[in-house]
């Protein structure tokens, strides 16, 4: 299961559902309708002067209670014998222009608690949608469809919400991209044809190894081959597809090429994401949005315990906090050096969270509401939406009291600076929040 | 259940051969048909009597993943219509389907996802008869399913569900449709094997209608649904210790056996082990009741044709399906030698895939690709065979073509260029493809590559290919003459490799 999580691929049964059947018509985010030439955007080749909205996505349901912990509420300790964080070791929240001392942070996390002091990184406790769903499949397509009723509004809909976006707001192919996990459905549909990247060193046309010399031959060949043909028919769309494939190349190539900077990213998958994108942004690509992410938080087993000799927290969700938290302060501190940090939103969010109780393998199973975090030097921080209580907690589950889609339109609108927003999220919701994140 | 045989009594009513005929064959358009666009020819479904060489380069691109070379010489020695009668007979369990099986998957009891694909990969590669893996792609991705859902101890039952498939392509729909009604992968991808007298579920009963065999709200409602969701009741999973497989069967105690109101007919409840014909009454109501064959008739003729044809067209091959009972080679045949076929709308083009794209290249070239290439090369594109990405198959169409996806075709054909192999493993000798061998010229190479290819050249692209082959590019960057000589060793691994990577980044190349 994890795998399908890793490596950001989308298939299964929730696949075969009504609601997302009717996006698949117009599905393929990568898609290219009608001509590309003038909507593939161009690296200004300076840092990027416009703000930026970066969406981290913790594949397989992280467990919120031990992300941002509730550490003054009796039953977090009762109902977690043996996995809760225990009293003390939670990093303090109390700095900072809104300390708080109702919640603390995961102690992997200093990094995101020094972010927190300095007022930049918030905490949105019980976010969800209505009605939730338990399947990974099922409520992540909520989320990057942006829609909880999908058989009745997914006819309009038929998209994901990024594509929503990019459509109204930024249409080129550089206006919102994924990075380091590939096709998502948050992108599908619409017909900007946003760039779905791996790492950005494959995105190139592979040399031959033996033949460096000939291959650079060859695919001038090709580029001036491609200048003389048609613009018309299905040829011609061909060839606009072909043209935007050499253009993006090089725009990413040279981004590649260009970076430099004095930071060490740790080397885990979302690092080597982040620093991903601090490439495009250093070289100034004009895009607003980018998507990443990475799995195991699927926590069913052993997921937190203090190993006895050191004192410290140990377990597979532990690991996930520190390399999040590396992967954060890394792109922070290259944010901060390139001066693009006060233009910067990081969200963290995830499918679900999970069950208030531990289960008997020391993990804990699919749950509802969840905790997002908010990083960046544009972020108001502090902690936002109703206090948490023992009463919620004594729940199996927890509620959702403020929906995601508030916290996605809140960025749009007031760092982004999107106008309307009701094609983006056109579903009428259950409940409405202003936060004031941003 | 009776079954009415309205339609069939229309059919049978009628001359087949007039029925057709009546289709703007013989060179003028009957009345009503002038405005189907294209012309009469692009709307005529009479048969095509002469076959020019751009029309048989047109026939195989669209049913053999395009051209390889001894296909050429089997139609010349066939003629185009015994050619395609020939390729719509599909051989069951043959040797070589055998081979492929036991040359990529260790287990068979519990194969591996990569092996499920890898097997039919190699057969698209390597089958004599590609139109049978063609028109397999094309059902599976009519009845989408993905071996996703398949856990471990399932998923030796992809075999069976694509087997169906790939031998039944031009056998009966109404056969077909009973088979994957019960089929096991079918069952379990649109929870069948969930669905209960107490608990009906209705995934399967609404795609049945909306996907496989009618279109979106064509003629059936919600209530519809929810009745013959009732129909489709009683099969499940069980788990044999002994063999450590699943196993999908028929459990009378869950089926419903209630009588129930289907498209204004009753189909009376069944008992017992009898309740499993409930499955093959709900296909047969609905062949009878509703236009399955116009549905279907609208998809083979876009699929082999071009999109959107016009009712006459979609009416009579619907009209010939009814006719034979459902039988589907002669639809497929009549499409295949008709007038609308070889019709210059026709020929105007269908975006290639990237399954059609990359088994075209290693076909046309008679390379044998590293099943890692062509498998991760598919995957890179998003066309990865078993695992469409739901229900409703590939979006295609011109939704293939996108900058990303052109940088993983070229990189496919580099990986191609890179690791070619040969049945024998002594690689693809690249100069056996130019027609004069070790002599031939720059531009003798160009033109049969392009041939090849079927790739459409100006002269101004032959003239730059000619170019690139005739010099060569420097390290400090200045490109120098360098006449091609077809005896050396490295011009032919460099620039004739060269030469088809450029080839596979024509515009026309991504056009079938």
């Amino acid at each position: 299961m994890c795998n399908d999580y890793c490596n950001g691929r989308r298939f299964g049964k929730s696949a075969t559902r009504r609601d997302v059947l009717k996006t698949t018509l117009a599905a393929a985010g990568f898609a290219a309708l009608g001509p590309l030439t003038g909507r593939l955007g161009t690296a200004s080749g300076a840092v990027s002067a416009q703000t930026t909205f970066t969406i981290i996505n913790m594949f397989g349901g992280n467990d919120g209670l031990s992300t941002v912990v509730p550490r003054g509420l009796a039953s977090y300790h009762s109902l977690r014998p043996t996995i809760a964080i225990p009293p003390g070791m939670e990093l303090s929240l109390a700095g900072g222009p809104a300390g708080t001392t109702a919640y603390g942070l995961n102690p992997k996390m200093p990094k995101t608690q020094a972010l927190w002091d300095a007022g930049d990184a918030a905490i949105v406790n019980l976010v969800g949608y209505p009605d939730p769903n338990l399947s990974h499949f099922e409520s992540e397509d909520i989320w990057s469809f942006g829609m909880r009723n999908g058989s009745g509004s997914l006819t309009t809909a038929a998209s994901g919400w990024i594509a929503r976006y990019a459509d109204r707001y930024a249409p080129t192919s550089l206006g919102a991209m994924s990075v380091g996990i590939g096709r998502r459905r948050d992108f599908v549909g619409g017909s900007t044809n946003p760039l779905l990247l791996g790492r950005l060193s494959e995105f190139q046309f592979q040399r031959d190894g033996q033949f460096a010399n000939n291959h650079l031959h060859r695919l001038e060949a090709a580029r001036q081959m491609l200048s003389t043909q048609p613009t018309t028919g299905l040829s011609g769309e061909a060839r606009a597809a072909l043209d935007s494939a050499h253009q993006l190349v090089d725009q990413v190539q040279a981004a590649i090429a260009s970076y430099s900077s004095t930071v060490v990213y740790p080397s885990n998958s979302l690092a080597r994401s982040m620093q991903d994108i601090a490439r495009l942004v250093q070289a100034g690509f004009p895009t607003r949005i980018f998507y990443t992410g990475f799995g195991g938080f699927d926590t069913h087993s052993e997921q937190n315990a203090v190993d006895g000799t050191t004192g410290l927290l140990t377990g597979g969700h532990a690991d996930l906090m520190q390399r999040l938290d590396d992967a954060v302060g890394a792109y922070a501190d290259d944010a901060k050096a390139m001066g693009s940090w006060d233009r910067t939103v990081i969200a963290v969010i995830s499918e679900f969270g999970r069950r208030n109780f531990e289960n008997g393998s020391l993990g804990t199973d699919h749950g509802h509401g969840a905790c997002v975090l908010l990083m960046g030097g544009a972020v108001n921080g502090g902690s936002y939406g109703p206090p948490m209580t023992d009463a919620m907690l004594q729940e199996d589950q927890l509620e959702h009291l403020v929906d995601f889609r508030d916290i996605y339109r809140e960025i749009l609108a007031d760092h982004l600076g999107a106008g309307s927003l009701s094609a983006v999220f056109p579903e009428a919701q259950q409940i409405s929040t202003t936060l004031g994140l941003v | 259940m009776q079954v009415s045989r309205r339609w069939d009594a229309v059919v049978a009513a009628a001359s087949f051969a007039i029925l057709l005929t009546g289709c703007g064959g013989g060179g003028g358009a009957g009345p009503g048909l002038g405005g189907g666009g294209g012309g009469p020819e692009a709307v005529s479904l009479a048969a095509k009597t002469t076959f020019t060489a751009d029309d048989v380069g047109h026939l195989l691109n669209r049913t053999r993943f395009g051209p390889a070379p001894a296909d050429l010489t089997a139609v010349q020695q066939q003629g185009v219509p015994l050619f395609i009668d020939t390729m719509l007979v599909l051989p069951a369990n043959t040797p070589q389907e055998a081979q492929v099986a036991t040359d990529e998957i260790e287990d068979p009891l519990f194969p591996q996802e990569h092996e499920l694909v890898r097997w039919w990969l190699r057969l698209m590669q390597e089958n004599p008869n590609p139109f049978q893996e063609v028109l397999a792609l094309f059902w599976h991705d009519h009845f989408a399913t993905s071996q996703e859902i398949l856990g471990g101890d399932k998923k030796q039952w992809w075999l069976a569900h694509l087997n169906l498939l790939r031998h039944g392509g031009t056998g009966n729909l109404r056969t077909m449709l009973t088979q994957l009604a019960t089929d096991w992968t079918m069952l379990e991808w649109l929870d069948g094997v969930d669905s209960t007298d107490d608990a009906p579920n209705e995934n399967f009963a609404r795609e049945f209608w909306e996907l496989f065999t009618l279109g979106v709200d064509n003629g059936y409602t919600q209530a519809d649904i929810v009745q013959a969701a009732r129909c489709f009741t009683g099969y499940r999973t069980r788990f044999d210790d002994v063999t450590g497989l699943s196993r999908v069967e028929f459990d009378a105690n869950r089926h419903d056996t209630g009588d129930k109101s289907i498209l204004g007919q009753t189909v009376l409840g069944r008992r017992g082990v009898d309740g499993a014909g409930e499955y093959t009454d709900m296909v047969n109501l609905t062949l009878a009741q509703r236009p399955v064959a116009e549905y279907m008739a609208g998809k083979l003729f876009t699929f082999f044709c071009y999109p959107n044809p016009p009712a006459e067209v979609t009416d009579a091959l619907a009209a010939l399906l009814r006719a034979s009972n459902y039988e589907l080679a002669p639809v497929i045949a009549t499409i295949l030698k008709s007038e609308a076929f070889y019709s210059s709308t026709s020929k105007a083009g269908l975006v290639k895939s990237p399954a059609e794209f990359a088994l075209g290249f290693v076909r046309a070239t008679g390379m044998r690709t590293h099943m890692d290439d062509l498998d991760s090369g598919l995957s890179d594109a998003g066309q990865r065979p078993t695992m469409p990405p739901n229900v409703n198959g590939w979006p295609g169409g011109a939704l293939w073509l996108s900058a990303q996806s052109m940088v993983e075709r070229a990189n496919y054909v580099r990986d191609c260029l890179t690791h070619r192999t040969s049945e024998t493993q002594t690689g693809l000798d690249l100069r056996t493809l130019l027609p004069e061998g070790a002599t031939s010229t720059s531009a003798q190479a160009v033109d049969a590559l392009a041939g090849l290819l079927r790739v459409s050249l100006s002269a101004t692209d032959r003239t730059t290919l000619v170019t690139y082959l005739d010099t060569q590019r420097q390290s400090n960057g200045t490109v120098v003459a360098s006449p091609f000589d077809a005896a050396n060793n490295a011009h032919i691994t460099e620039r004739v490799s060269g030469l088809l990577y450029v080839l596979a980044q024509h515009p026309t190349y991504h056009v079938r």
